[in-house]
């Protein structure tokens, strides 16, 4: 559980830099990044299915990307973008059309579908997540 | 108002706007951005924002001010976009006068980047760990790590030259070469290809773009949601046929995979 947070922690660190994110918040969305995976693969060990534990997990990223932009005063989104690229499926995305290209259509359409539901799920838990925190901070002028 | 002063605070809303466009800022985002501007100093706007540009119209005591900006560059620039963010929250709660905010928006938007050698670096480190949190080995992830500081370096250049499309081919040949590389010249037992792939790939592959076209249709910006899907699944195409050909080209060379 240790090693999951602290390899996903340095991969959302990597990932923060790359996004350009201002220096001292690469540590915060580290954290998001590190808990939003260690929930993702015990849900995983637990035996949940793929688009729910995608959907929890997103929503704990956006959940805490929410409190620290609260706390750090800064748009959830640095955190959040970050937090949640080690629970999207741009893998998926790729390997459905690298089984497009090797003309394995059953395998591209199970993995394509599955892609597209978790991208799916994501979107909804962060934008849930941020109607949660718009609600939490109703003074807040912009989003 | 005076029409030339109208006109200055448009622009400065726009100057703005595209500001955070260009930098990957949400079209939601944008619009907002641009619509609070304009009404802090009290006019009434229209505005319409797609990923690739911003449509604004004004009428003010009858005089219409209508823009089209068309923008071209998508990288992804956070530090930028909350940089703009905290502008037009001073801008809408002050009383700042124009020229200043137009030497601020001009300073957010030279703000530095990180050096090409340290986002190179931090490119390393996401490959590297996520092989290991895919469940590779140490030395998968030393590779991955290589691998993928070469491919960052050479797409970071490219994107000075190419289209997406075209750059993100060249990564995807350009990281299955390296790994296959890597793989024969040091000759490791355990190591899997695909493991390398996997973690080397993700600072290419484009997951984010995918689940902000999601949330965009969610919330009803459909016409950007659409635009960014197959901006998503283009650049998937792209890089699952760089991959494609090499692995093609091996497997016509040696034989196998």
């Amino acid at each position: 559980m240790i090693l999951d947070f602290i390899y996903a922690f340095f991969a959302s660190i990597g990932f923060a830099v790359l996004f350009n994110i201002p220096r001292r918040e690469t540590i915060f969305a580290g954290i998001a990044g590190g808990i939003g995976w260690v929930f993702h693969s015990k849900l995983q060990d637990f035996g949940v299915s793929v688009i729910f534990t995608a959907f929890v997990s997103a929503l704990i990223v956006g959940i805490i990307g929410e409190i620290l932009a609260k706390y750090r005063k800064k748009p959830a989104t640095i955190f959040v973008i970050p937090g949640i690229i080690t629970l999207v499926p741009g893998y998926g995305l790729y390997f459905s059309m690298l089984k497009i290209i090797e003309e394995d259509y059953t395998a591209a359409s199970k993995v394509g579908f599955e892609t597209l539901l978790v991208a799916l799920v994501i979107a909804s838990a962060i934008i849930i997540a941020t109607t949660i925190g718009r609600v939490i901070r109703k003074n807040e002028k912009l989003i | 108002m005076e029409k030339k002063e109208v006109k200055e605070i448009l622009e400065i809303a726009l100057f703005a706007g595209r500001i955070m466009l260009e930098n990957g800022a949400e079209t939601y985002r944008v619009e907002d951005t641009i619509n609070r501007i304009c009404m802090s100093r009290g006019l009434e706007v229209q505005n319409f924002t797609v990923p690739t540009g911003i449509f604004l119209s004004c009428n003010y005591e009858d005089n219409y001010f209508p823009y089209v900006i068309r923008t071209k560059t998508m990288k992804i620039d956070l530090e930028i976009i909350t940089k703009v963010n905290d502008f037009s929250r001073e801008f809408v709660q002050s009383n700042m006068s124009l020229e200043e905010a137009n030497s601020q928006v001009e300073v957010i938007k030279n703000t530095p980047r990180f050096k090409p050698l340290t986002i190179s670096f931090f490119g390393g480190v996401a490959g590297g760990f996520f092989t290991l949190s895919f469940g590779g080995n140490f030395i998968e992830a030393i590779f991955a790590f290589i691998t993928s500081f070469i491919v960052v370096s050479i797409v970071n250049y490219l994107s000075k030259h190419t289209g997406s499309f075209l750059k993100s081919i060249i990564g995807g040949m350009v990281n299955t070469i390296v790994a296959l590389v890597l793989i024969n010249i040091f000759r490791y037992e355990n190591i899997q290809l695909s493991n390398i792939v996997i973690g080397s790939l993700m600072p290419l592959v484009p997951g984010v773009s995918m689940t902000n076209a999601l949330r965009d249709s969610i919330s009803g910006d459909f016409v950007s949601g659409v635009s960014k899907l197959s901006e998503s699944i283009l650049i998937a195409i792209a890089i699952a046929m760089g991959v494609g050909v090499v692995l093609h080209a091996k497997i016509l060379i040696t034989g196998s995979v």
